[in-house]
């Protein structure tokens, strides 16, 4: 055989495993994941068809729409506080200084251990006799009902979310930063520009790309809150933490509503396919012209 | 001169401030696993016990099967790592370095996926896997985790840097597509490998709602679902909770303060390399 037929059999036969892989298990379940939405199924026996039948009782479900709102609360609080402070973490250890690569560290920690690890210490120190509310005690300040209230809980969720990633977001920034060229930043100095001016005329333009990316990935990562509610609040006090996924999961697992929870997952799938074209369309993709 | 100093001096300042804010969580569960009961809750808070119990870490290896727990973490965590590497280095080289037709539309297709976010198909994959037999098994574990778009296209940027050159000697002496890949771009791509490998063990060793769906063995449990359940169900004495929190997370913690710098450049390569 000729090195060009030999060539194009091993690029198949490279690729197979993969493709093999991706075919089953994501593109055939989200595929089989719309046509479950499509039945009334326990999960076992008999599947009924009943059409969008599980889309409109959606919105006819308190708990639902009150999941619904707790994640776009959620996500209108993460996705803008994680973009803030992880740029600002980012340009505080941007310079090279004595002890920075400490700071560094640090800040980035929190992104190797899992969320089931830190919300476990959150909810000891958010306990309502826990050191929250000793510290709080301090300034003369009422304890707080904290985890059992059904204002305060999701800041306290927001509050580990926050902890977790902005570590990992700050790191994509970093790396963002320093692709921009430091002549700029000399050329800038000549003109005797201030650090507000050298921000918002060439360190922001040209962090476009970067900030799209933060966006894009943060809104997702908000979108499918699961893990620190689960281990926080069990979805409450009175569904106040619980999100869409965290029900879809309930759904599911505890109460044998297969299909109702694929139609609820294929929703979701749906609004964050939307939203990421209109982010990129308004940052057309984070292009630089 | 003196503003300068200023500044810098608050800058210190500033960066120290959050450095705790951010150490103390990690602090907090260490003291909290050494502490006598009487401490848990008292006020002021102890910040570190007049006579420390180590104790609560025996108690979580006899109560629970924690061992088990951890070797089941790291054997999945590790399987996927190795298993999935493997195979996105050759996906990767195939959509980089080979030519042949239909390759750009399988790149497009395998991007795609990307799209499609895990807890989006918890359900009908939960389904599939049923149907396959392996709920409450490791392959349940593993086999779902391995294929995996974003390591195939970091992979495939890299491997569209190689130079033509180096693969040329080696078609000149002969070289089957296979020697190539094995002798000359997998040794090659050490470093992003390594970085990769990092990446991969974290996020599977730290990966909870897939293992708490499909596994309710409880020899079988990955670590983040044992503990949590530790935690939740049972309202055991916050100590030992602390004290199988901190081991939960130990592991992690080392390997990331050893290979942090991987960890770093695998993030940095992920979304900014267009």
């Amino acid at each position: 055989m000729t090195r060009k037929g030999k060539e194009i059999i091993a690029g198949w036969i490279f690729l197979l495993p993969d493709l093999v892989g991706l075919a089953i298990f994501v593109m055939f379940p989200a595929i089989l994941g719309f046509n479950i939405s499509l039945y009334n199924w326990s999960g076992l026996g008999q599947m009924k068809f009943v059409g969008f039948t599980n889309y409109f009782k959606m919105f006819q479900d308190p708990i639902f729409i009150r999941s619904l709102t707790v994640t776009i609360k959620y996500v209108l609080m993460f996705v803008p506080l994680n973009f803030l402070i992880s740029l600002a973490l980012a340009l505080l250890i941007k310079k090279p200084s004595k002890g920075i690569t400490f700071f560094r560290t640090v800040y980035f920690a929190p992104v190797a251990i899992s969320l089931v690890s830190i919300a476990f210490v959150w909810s000891y120190i958010f306990q309502q006799n826990g050191f929250f509310n000793s510290v709080l005690s301090i300034f003369g300040i009422p304890s707080q009902t904290l985890l059992g209230s059904m204002n305060q809980a999701l800041y306290i969720v927001l509050a580990l979310s926050l902890y977790a990633s902005v570590g990992y977001f700050m790191v994509i920034f970093l790396a963002g930063l320093n692709d921009i060229p430091e002549e700029y930043y000399d050329a800038a100095k000549v003109d005797g520009a201030s650090f507000w001016q050298n921000f918002w005329y060439i360190t922001f333009p040209l962090l476009k790309p970067t900030s799209f990316f933060v966006l894009i990935i943060s809104l997702i990562q908000g979108f499918q809150l699961f893990d620190q509610v689960y281990v926080l609040t069990g979805g409450g006090p009175f569904y106040a933490t619980s999100t869409i996924v965290y029900y879809a999961f309930q759904t599911a697992f505890e109460y044998y509503q297969f299909g109702y929870a694929a139609a609820m997952d294929f929703l979701m799938f749906i609004i964050l396919v939307v939203l990421s074209l209109i982010l990129y369309k308004v940052l057309k993709g984070g292009e630089v012209k | 001169m003196r503003k300068l100093d200023l500044k810098q001096v608050t800058k210190y300042i500033i960066m120290s401030i959050i450095a705790i804010i951010f150490l103390f969580p990690l602090y907090w569960m260490f003291v909290s696993a050494i502490k006598p009961v009487t401490d848990i809750f008292a006020v002021p808070p102890v910040f570190w016990p007049k006579e420390p119990v180590w104790g609560h870490f025996a108690e979580v290896f006899e109560q629970l099967p924690f061992a088990r727990w951890l070797f089941n973490t790291a054997f999945v965590a590790g399987t996927i790592t190795v298993v999935a590497l493997f195979t996105h280095s050759m996906s990767a080289y195939s959509l980089s370095r080979l030519h042949y037709r239909g390759r750009n539309l399988m790149f497009i297709i395998i991007i795609s996926t990307l799209m499609v976010p895990f807890s989006a198909v918890m359900v009908p994959l939960f389904i599939l896997v049923r149907t396959f037999g392996w709920v409450n098994t490791y392959w349940a574990l593993i086999i779902p985790g391995i294929p995996n778009a974003f390591g195939i296209f970091l992979l495939r940027q890299f491997y569209i840097g190689i130079p033509r050159e180096i693969e040329e000697a080696a078609i000149i002496d002969g070289a089957s597509v296979f020697t190539i890949f094995f002798r000359i771009i997998l040794p090659i791509s050490k470093p992003i490998l390594a970085a990769l490998a990092v990446f991969f063990f974290l996020a599977n060793w730290n990966n909870f709602l897939w293992p708490l769906i499909v596994i309710n063995s409880n020899s079988l449990k990955m670590i983040q679902v044992g503990i949590a359940g530790y935690g939740g169900q049972y309202q055991n004495p916050w100590g030992d909770i602390m004290a199988a929190d901190f081991m939960a997370m130990l592991p992690t913690l080392i390997i990331f303060i050893f290979l942090q710098r991987y960890l770093v450049t695998s993030i940095t390569m992920s979304g900014l390399k267009e």
